[in-house]
């Protein structure tokens, strides 16, 4: 990735993060048992809440994970995540396109053939040409999305002209064979993950270069989203125009109604007294035991794509020494990290996730999640690297439970020698300040989600390349020739299987020296009430809950 | 020099407060109520060490005790701290973080009312000599400081100390020599403390309007004393009995600002305690964990509880005729 594409990602992820939306993986704790799949019964009304409205409906500029799951019911690219629960459903599949592309020796060319018949789901056909459009209207609307794009060759001089009418060099498109054909300026081996965001989601040719959210535009897909109410609710209602796509199946309902509830405590209680079909957000901490227990059938965690960690600046003093870093790793307490998520992380020691592609489970060197912390060898890890008493700041954001966390942190560095303060900011301003490097953030309490299903998404945050003064990737500065030849020969591997092996042993690379200290990986919740067919369900690993797969149970 | 008639004439205000305490039974409750939680607050210290061993900010997340012959978590693994034990480790419970509730909400009160206390002093000293200036200079003066505590007065207080608290939480303040930095409890008395100045300095220019017109306060201009002089001489000893009722009054008013604002985030900074940020501490876990909003929260409450009658009888006392009420000495906001 480009540094600017990078930046933009962050920025949009940033924020994605603090929603804590979704993307997981099914392979987690399941609560909800192992009852077998329950007859669907098509059609009905459902109802769901959000507890923040979706930042845009629009799928050019929905950028939090909330507004993503909503726009990916609605909204189909050329290609497409399986929907399926747990690591399947990282798949690519061809979605408006007929197959996956083909691609050229020198990973230049991408050549893509459009479905034929299909149509918008206000009847109108779908052209090649709208994917040109498509990626236009996100360059005129500055998308958080675009710098996935950019990479197209022409793109770049088409947003430096700044022309409405203008074309991109880099896409042929034929109305008339339905052929695409994509150049790209340098090769990118996750361009295919990237036509797959639903950034890429097509809309018509002539779809304003304005925010849609209002009114969304057509799209191809199980649901349209109407009757939008900004800040307030919206409606899923089944498209009468869509027809299952070999990765795209119908939606079970005819129409989902969402309204945004903010407190989250009502959210819980509505569902478990089955006022409402379903809630997507985890609930409160001091209802989750009571969930657990009580709604067993339609209550399920599930770890998600993303990585909890502490970065460590390894340009700042005290951890620019290796052994001072390894001390920290030492006595950090995964299993007492997660009580502070009541339970919703899966501790370990990994840098990748594992949902992920290239991860395999370390033998943690610093001792085992489950083990309890060796303080007194970190203690003199620290005395011995002589940096007993140093100041250490620990930054972090200011939603929970990252305060607690940072409170964990610094109480752990003073028990091992050092003089550790928290300090939590606004999280409108966190994300600017600790990759400022006139910040000089010697620790952050730190989280990232997959942008896409592919290690690199998460390597860009170690890799040496993507060092910069502001808004930098690599907060922690991490520069070491070896990681950074990993991570350039996994990234620019077509097929991400072969790379794995390559990611494994960076994976392995971060975690041994220390480059950042990883203690889990998120869970979520998904929670329903009694009427929905619970087991039919997909909690899809990059868009969380699918919402075509909800349904009503069947009558007995 | 001679003092106003709406004190006594033969007591002073110090000696007519302290009666009107003795006489009063909810009064003498509310001083031992006050002295426990300022006693057993300063002693944290020595409970800390010495009762439960371990310090307001050590998190016990991982930890065990023993509890009825049973291993205990400190803290479930969904979270769930360990409610109230009643014995040396954990007497009031342990919080999210599994640290102590009991040596937290004493080390807390050490700083919430060391905060209310340096307040109130900031609030007595700067707004009693602003009111004192206003109301003897007048005119210009008058009208400067007027406007100033008017422009003070026009925002709600907590929303002002929000954003006071908020704006200053990282960079701290520069005020000449002196310096607050960022998270220190000074700075947030400094700015509890400037926030109640208006209720100080209103009522003493009010008062020093009215004493300014006393023959004695002429008589001294007459034999050619000085402003200065006047105002130390003549004046400030006929408000005083009015700043030591607005005491009270603005200590409970800085201790419940102070709770609010660390509440809000504008406060004192965690991982330091304050009733204020206690009671923030538990708000998620107001079911499953309730000890962590009601043990901080009754303490408050007994605090400004015991502060208010304190207040109602040292006014009392200083104002036999009943003239004056809380609202009408430092007035409605």
């Amino acid at each position: 990735m480009t540094r600017s594409r990078i930046t933009k990602t962050l920025i949009a992820l940033s924020a994605t993060a603090a929603f804590v939306g979704g993307c997981g993986s099914d392979d987690g704790d399941d609560t909800a048992g192992t009852a077998d799949k329950a007859a669907i019964q098509k059609g009905g009304t459902l109802t769901g809440y959000y507890s923040e409205a979706p930042d845009s409906l629009d799928p050019a500029l929905a950028s939090l994970v909330n507004a993503q799951t909503a726009i990916f019911a609605a909204y189909t690219p050329l290609l497409t995540y399986k929907r399926a629960s747990g690591p399947e459903g990282a798949t690519l599949e061809p979605g408006l396109a007929e197959a996956l592309p083909t691609i050229s020796s020198d990973g230049l060319t991408y050549e893509l053939t459009l479905r034929d018949g299909l149509q918008f789901s206000d009847g109108s056909p779908v052209e090649a040409s709208d994917f040109e459009y498509t990626v236009k209207r996100l360059i005129n609307l500055q998308s958080f999305g675009v710098g996935y794009y950019l990479g197209i060759d022409g793109a770049q001089k088409y947003a430096d002209d700044g022309k409405e009418a203008g074309d991109i060099s880099g896409i042929e498109a034929d109305d008339a064979t339905r052929k695409i054909t994509i150049k790209l300026a340098e090769p990118d081996a996750q361009f295919s993950y990237k036509l797959a965001l639903v950034y890429a989601g097509i809309v018509p040719s002539g779809t304003p270069f304005k925010d849609q959210t209002k009114k969304p535009p057509p799209g191809v897909g199980p649901f349209t989203i109407e009757d939008v109410k900004a800040g307030e609710s919206f409606s899923f209602v089944k498209s009468k125009t869509f027809k299952a796509l070999p990765s795209v199946p119908e939606a079970n309902a005819d129409r989902i109604d969402i309204s945004v509830v903010e407190n989250q405590r009502r959210q819980a209680q509505d569902v478990l007294a089955n006022k409402v079909d379903f809630i997507n957000d985890p609930p409160p901490a001091d209802q989750l035991r009571q969930l657990r227990e009580e709604a067993k059938g339609r209550y399920k965690e599930f770890t998600t794509n993303s990585t909890y960690y502490f970065v460590l600046n390894v340009e700042e003093k005290p951890f620019d020494n290796p052994e001072v870093r390894k001390a920290l790793a030492t006595a950090v307490d995964e299993g007492a990290l997660a009580r502070l998520f009541s339970g919703l992380l899966e501790p370990d020691c990994n840098f990748l996730p594992p949902g992920m592609t290239g991860y395999k489970k370390l033998t943690c060197p610093f001792g085992e999640p489950t083990a309890k912390p060796d303080i007194a060898k970190a203690k003199q890890m620290i005395t011995d690297a002589g940096v007993a008493g140093q100041e250490v700041t620990v930054w972090s954001d200011d939603g929970d439970p990252s305060p607690q966390v940072a409170n964990y942190l610094a109480d752990t560095l003073n028990q091992i020698g050092l003089k550790a303060e928290p300090k939590s900011i606004d999280g409108q301003t966190f994300y600017e300040s600790v990759t400022d490097q006139s910040t000089k953030a010697q620790v952050t309490v730190f989280n990232w989600f997959q942008d896409y299903p592919h290690p690199a998404s998460f390597f860009a945050n170690v890799d040496g390349n993507n060092i910069t003064k502001t808004f930098n990737v690599d907060i922690g500065n991490v520069n070491d020739d070896a990681l950074n030849a990993l991570i350039e020969e996994g990234d620019k591997q077509l097929d991400v299987k072969a790379a794995a092996p390559t990611y494994e042993q960076a994976d392995k690379a971060v975690v041994d020296n220390a480059f950042l200290v990883p203690y889990g990986h998120r869970k979520l919740t998904v929670i329903t009430s009694d009427r929905i067919a619970f087991d039919n369900a997909v909690f899809s690993p990059v868009y969380s809950l699918d919402f075509a797969s909800l349904g009503l149970k069947a009558a007995e | 020099m001679s003092v106003l008639p709406a004190a006594s004439a033969a007591v002073s205000p110090w000696r007519a407060a302290l009666r009107g305490v003795r006489r009063n039974k909810a009064a003498i409750l509310s001083v031992i109520a006050l002295a426990l939680v300022i006693l057993s607050s300063a002693g944290a210290p020595l409970y800390a060490d010495h009762v439960a061993k371990t310090g307001p900010l050590t998190n016990h997340l991982s930890d065990y005790i023993e509890l009825d012959g049973q291993s205990t978590p400190v803290v479930e693994y969904d979270g769930v701290p360990i409610g109230p034990t009643y014995t040396g480790k954990y007497f009031l419970g342990a919080d999210g973080n599994g640290r102590d509730v009991m040596v937290r909400l004493l080390y807390g009160g050490r700083n919430s009312l060391l905060i209310g206390l340096s307040a109130t002093l900031l609030s007595l000293l700067v707004g009693g000599a602003l009111g004192i200036l206003a109301g003897y200079a007048r005119g210009a003066t008058d009208g400067l400081i007027s406007r100033a505590l008017d422009v003070l007065w026009a925002f709600p207080v907590i929303l002002l100390g929000s954003a006071l608290g908020a704006a200053t939480a990282l960079g701290g303040i520069q005020l000449g020599p002196f310096a607050l930095s960022g998270g220190s409890i000074w700075l947030i008395a400094f700015v509890v403390g400037l926030l109640n100045i208006v209720y100080i300095a209103r009522p003493i220019r009010g008062a020093v309007l009215s004493v300014g017109e006393q023959a004695y306060v002429e008589a001294a201009r007459a034999q050619g004393a000085g402003t200065f002089r006047i105002m130390r001489n003549e004046i400030f000893p006929n408000v005083s009995g009015t700043l030591l009722a607005l005491f009270p009054i603005i200590l409970t008013q800085a201790i419940a600002l102070e709770a609010a604002l660390s509440f809000l985030g504008a406060g004192v900074k965690q991982p330091k305690p304050s009733w204020g940020t206690m009671l923030d501490d538990g708000i998620d876990t107001l079911l499953a964990a309730p000890h962590l909003t009601l043990v901080p929260g009754g303490v408050l409450v007994v605090t400004i509880l015991a502060l208010t009658v304190l207040s109602d009888v040292v006014r009392d006392a200083l104002d036999p005729r009943g003239t004056k009420t809380a609202e009408t000495l430092v007035g409605a906001r």
